[in-house]
């Protein structure tokens, strides 16, 4: 065998081992690489608060949200809470008393007054347990 | 020579086979800038929907209790709310004039309507000045018909022990919830230990003006021998 071609297989060896090790090393840094945890997998600039509910709490109301400004007369207020639970709704023009339905859910639409509303909502249980919810809407149609 | 071409030709072949490793080092590098920037984006899309959420179109309603530098203090029934005002904010008064901030005065009952930065802060648009509104003096309760009379019963409430003497009217409404339709019945249809709920006003204490009452009918449970007969069908 010529000098030339032991060189040539020598540092063919030699390449080789330097991409095997050069490829194993890469692999290993990928593996390494810590896992994200899942408070570092998702951003939370903003610490989510859910709201509390209190297990004894019988009554939530979903809509409208407490403040909230109407430009319209008619307003829908719905709501959650057990069923066979009357619920009782007292508004600035009137009062009504509805039942929730199999799933606990329950809508009323109810007038406005122009200005301030308190309306007081308030669930019954047959069993006795009572909740009560207030929620202060404002009917203006002026701009803001 | 030809040999020495062919050895060098090989010696560049296993050099260029050393790069591939070098962009699977990098890989890692591009995935922490991509979860970065994923990251950036989803925190950028965050702080737009809160602060989109955080002014939202809210309104108060109170008596003034302080008044300071634009600020307008509000005691309402669920704490006390501030609405600072802007010298585009629109003030009215009672008779539906404009007037300026300093027209304004403590024990004034206000409606201030803007957008919210939290739930007890307002950046406000328009402040309305209104007369202050009359005590709701309606209340709502549940209990069983206790010493029935002809224009008077008992209310003995389920839990507490507080119980309320009941007063009908010929006003009063009496109705009940048959099947979902609602069926006004007479007075001679209450009957001891009925359960109900009632509305009305209550001027004194322990003492309801009903307005309306609402029989309330309970589920009945399902007999016995019925849910046996089911069972048997299911089975069958």
């Amino acid at each position: 065998m010529r000098k030339e071609v032991v060189v040539a297989i020598a540092l063919g060896f030699i390449l080789g081992l330097v991409i095997t090790f050069s490829i194993w090393t890469a692999n290993k840094a990928i593996q390494e690489k810590p896992a994200p945890t899942p408070s570092e997998s998702l951003p939370s600039p903003i610490e989510a608060t859910p709201t509390p509910i209190s297990p004894a709490s019988l009554l939530q109301v979903l809509a409208p949200e407490n403040y909230f400004i109407s430009d319209q007369e008619k307003i829908k207020i719905t709501g959650s809470t057990e069923p066979g639970t009357t619920v009782v709704v007292l508004f600035e023009e009137g009062e009504s008393i509805l039942e929730a339905d199999e799933t606990g859910d329950f809508e009323i639409t109810i007038d406005l007054i122009g200005g301030a509303n308190r309306i007081t909502i308030k669930a019954f249980s047959p069993d006795g347990r009572e909740d009560e919810k207030t929620l202060n809407l404002i009917y203006s149609t002026a701009e803001i | 020579m030809k040999k020495k071409t062919k050895i060098t030709t090989l010696l560049i072949f296993f050099l260029f086979l050393t790069f591939p490793p070098l962009p699977l080092a990098q890989t890692s590098s591009g995935e922490a800038e991509l979860i970065e920037s994923i990251r950036k984006k989803v925190e950028e899309k965050i702080e737009e929907k809160t602060e989109i959420s955080q002014k939202q179109k809210r309104g108060f309603f109170g008596q003034v209790s302080d008044l300071f530098n634009q600020t307008i203090v509000l005691e309402t029934d669920q704490g006390k709310k501030t609405a600072k005002i802007d010298q585009e904010t629109i003030l009215i008064g009672a008779n539906r004039q404009k007037i300026k901030f300093e027209d304004l005065e403590i024990d004034n009952y206000l409606i201030t309507m803007g957008y919210s930065q939290s739930a007890d802060q307002l950046e406000t648009n328009r402040v309305v000045v209104i007369s202050q509104p009359k005590q709701d003096n309606r209340i709502a309760v549940m209990g069983r018909i206790k010493n029935l009379e002809r224009t008077q019963f008992d209310l003995e409430p389920l839990r507490n022990s507080q119980s309320w003497q009941v007063i009908l009217t010929p006003k009063t409404i009496i109705n009940q919830n048959d099947a979902g339709e609602i069926q006004e019945l007479e007075p001679e249809s209450l009957a001891e230990d009925s359960l109900l709920i009632i509305i009305g006003l209550s001027e004194e204490k322990n003492q309801i003006s009903a307005k309306t009452i609402r029989i309330v009918t309970l589920p009945s449970p399902i007999p016995e021998s019925e849910e046996a007969g089911k069972e048997t069908e299911t089975e069958n």
